[in-house]
């Protein structure tokens, strides 16, 4: 199979067992987005791949070879530090042309490379100029000119734009997603950044402490989570949980501190045949709304719910509400239009049809 | 607090840091200062009671006398020696310093602790033993018997491996997925990385090569050999007999001087590659 294989794979630093077990399997071509929480093992992960770190167990094959004991120059990859390595003694057009004069790469082939990085990360101007010459955010780019000056089978990215300011990382964004179409190469690509893993990945991995959580396209990860763990992850502003009990009334209802909703026949039948009567509720800020009707009253899926408000930010055509449902802490964003004001407390409404039920005792998804 | 107030206190901290630092400075340069004064002294003013530190008038005479021996010979076998020292040095101790600070392989603590432990012995210990060594290899005699034994010395593979436990792992991480071999990495990131360790190292073995007196003047059978500081060490007063005692006084300090020269112009012209704050340039933060 080609594409990049991970085969329960163990890594222990010592005593520690940094990841449980772990297996992946990546397509070729496909651009994979690894998130998780600070420490959660996802640069161990990609150094792994890249030959770095050694597995405890478990093997790796890229492009249907084994190379869990190759070294990382016989892989075939191109990678970007979190802390971006450049070489301090050479300057950016050496640093970039590093791996292609160890290849003995025409002179003339690695001037026009370097040229079209450089010319795609806005660096011509600073080739001459050494790493320590240069601005964070500049260095950052030096070190991902540095991997794709490359023609390399996969290409790993750490954080690699997590030192950019808002402008600059989102035409990094598109550049980046441009140049995966180009090349059609295995991205596998970190960020604490959940738009950086929307938007750009076909997949989405989230990780927690060495373990996958999940694995899905950003709609699925967004719409079906598994568990709690990845419906706290992703989105933002995070999706709320209630604590609540599944009782029968008319239709089978979720009641809790200060709420009740009536569950949509298709989650209540779900709800039914799991037999857990307590259960955690989720509900994404962006699925409240400022009105408790919808246009088409009958098949309205909006149940009402009393917001008591604290703070109402404006941020245009809506606005974050910090509020409490009963005495619990909530996050909603309602959008209501640039012209309203800032919103107080009151009846608001939540769209059922979205409203998301895990099992109180293990967090999955039912 | 009031600005004044600090202001006199960060003085009073740097008044304390300097006046003791003078004061050291001091005692250690008078010794210096009075050898080379002895050395322009005429023979008559060296030895006067109360002790004079100025000439009345300055004297080449001990100079003279020195550079009659063959000086020239000297030095171009101290340079030969101490030269080829420091290059061998620098070359074994930055590869073992590496292959102790990055490389894996069996024994590599317990052959460290063994380098370390090397410090602790006494050279003289070693006089016979090495001797022998020497006699064996058909050594004895050649400047190559006083090169060997000095380019073994743990201080350049401790020092080197230091260093390179300092320089940032993601940079060689980062050669290594450029493609770049063990060889590539030590020759074209880590010992560009490295001049000051090279530096300090290359002035140290230098200045104790070229000072090294004791095996040099076992080894060092004849002129064509003998150093610098063998051949001045024999106007030591205390290897003449009673007569004549004073003058050798004036020629010891003159040679003494004299071999101040080459070491202090090794380290004028490497001291300025003494940098640092280099290597983490290229990282975050
Ligand atoms: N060389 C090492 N020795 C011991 N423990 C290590 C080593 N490298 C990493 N770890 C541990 O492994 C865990 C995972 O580290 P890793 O760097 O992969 O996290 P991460 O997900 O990349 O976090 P971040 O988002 O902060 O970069 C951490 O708990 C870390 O302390
Ligand atoms: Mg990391």
């Amino acid at each position: 199979m080609s594409g990049i294989v991970l085969k329960n794979v163990v890594k222990r630093f010592g005593d520690e067992t940094v990841i449980p077990e772990l297996s992946l399997s990546i397509a070729e071509g496909e651009f994979v987005v690894i998130v998780g929480p600070s420490g959660c093992g996802k640069s161990t992960t990609l150094r792994m791949i890249a030959g770095l770190e050694d597995v405890s167990s478990g093997s790796i094959h890229i492009a249907g070879r084994d190379v869990t004991w190759l070294q990382p120059k016989a892989r075939d990859i191109a990678m970007v530090f979190q802390s971006y390595a450049l070489y301090p003694h050479m300057n950016v057009a050496a640093n970039m042309s590093f791996s292609l004069r160890l290849s003995r790469t025409p002179k003339a082939e690695i001037r026009e490379r370097v040229r079209k990085a450089a010319e795609m990360l806005e660096l011509t101007e600073f080739l001459e100029r050494k790493p320590r010459d240069l601005s964070g955010g500049q260095r950052q780019r030096v070190a991902m000119g540095r991997s794709i000056v490359r023609d390399a089978y996969c290409f790993l990215f750490d954080e690699p734009l997590s030192n950019l300011d808002a402008k600059l990382r989102a035409s990094m964004r598109t550049e980046l997603s441009i140049l995966h179409k180009k090349l059609d190469r295995t991205m596998i690509y970190v960020t604490h950044d959940q738009i950086e893993a929307m938007t750009m990945a076909d997949r989405i991995v989230i990780m927690e402490k060495g373990r996958i959580q999940q694995i899905g396209t950003p709609r699925e990860v967004y719409n079906t989570p598994d568990n709690v763990f990845v419906a706290g992850f992703i989105g933002s502003p995070s999706m709320n949980f209630l604590d609540a009990e599944l009782v029968e009334e008319e239709m089978l209802t979720v009641r809790g501190d200060g709420f009740a909703f009536p569950l949509a026949p298709e989650l209540a039948a779900r709800a039914k045949a799991s037999r857990s009567s307590r259960v955690v509720v989720g509900l994404r800020p962006e699925h409240f709304a400022a009105t408790t009707t919808t246009g088409r009253a009958a098949d309205s899926t909006l149940a009402p719910v009393h917001l008591e408000v604290d703070v109402a930010e404006y941020i245009g055509s809506s606005q974050f509400l910090a509020a409490r449902i009963g005495s619990k802490q909530i996050a909603a964003a309602v959008e209501v239009g640039p012209d309203t004001l800032p919103m107080t407390s009151g009846e608001y409404g939540f769209d059922t049809n979205r409203l998301y039920l895990f099992d109180s005792d293990t967090g999955e998804s039912i | 607090m009031n600005p004044n107030s600090t202001r006199y206190g960060r003085y009073l901290i740097r008044l304390l840091i300097i006046v003791p630092g003078f004061i050291f400075t001091v005692l250690w340069f008078l010794p210096l200062l009075w050898i080379i004064l002895t050395s322009l002294k005429p023979t008559a003013e060296i030895l006067t009671n109360p002790p004079q530190w100025l000439p009345s008038a300055f004297s080449l005479e001990h100079y003279g006398r020195v550079l009659e021996k063959p000086v020239g010979q000297w030095t171009i076998n101290s340079l030969y020696i101490a030269i080829i020292s420091t290059i061998l040095t620098l070359v074994l101790g930055a590869a073992a310093g590496y292959a102790f600070a990055r490389l894996r392989f069996f024994g590599r603590d317990i052959l460290f602790w063994l380098v370390l432990a090397s410090f602790m012995m006494p050279f003289e210990v070693m006089l016979i033993p090495l001797y022998r060594m020497m006699g064996d290899f058909g050594l004895v005699g050649t400047r190559w018997s006083i090169i060997l034994p000095s380019v073994a010395g743990p201080f350049s593979v401790y020092l080197f491996r230091q260093f390179f436990l300092s320089i940032p792992r993601d940079l060689e991480d980062a050669a290594a997925i450029d493609g770049a071999g063990v060889w590539a990495r030590f020759v074209l990131v880590v010992l560009p990385l490295s001049v000051p360790a090279c530096t300090a190292v290359g002035i140290l073995a230098f200045a104790e090569n070229f000072n090294q007196y004791i095996w040099p003047l076992i080894m060092s059978t004849s002129d064509a050999v003998m150093t610098l500081p063998v051949g001045f060490g024999q106007f030591a007063p205390s290897l003449q007999g009673s007569t004549n005692i004073t003058q050798y006084y004036g020629m010891g300090a003159a040679a003494a001087t004299l071999l101040i020269i080459p070491s202090l112009i090794v380290f004028l012209i490497l001291q300025r590659f003494f940098m640092d704050n280099i290597i983490t340039s290229g990282m975050k933060g």
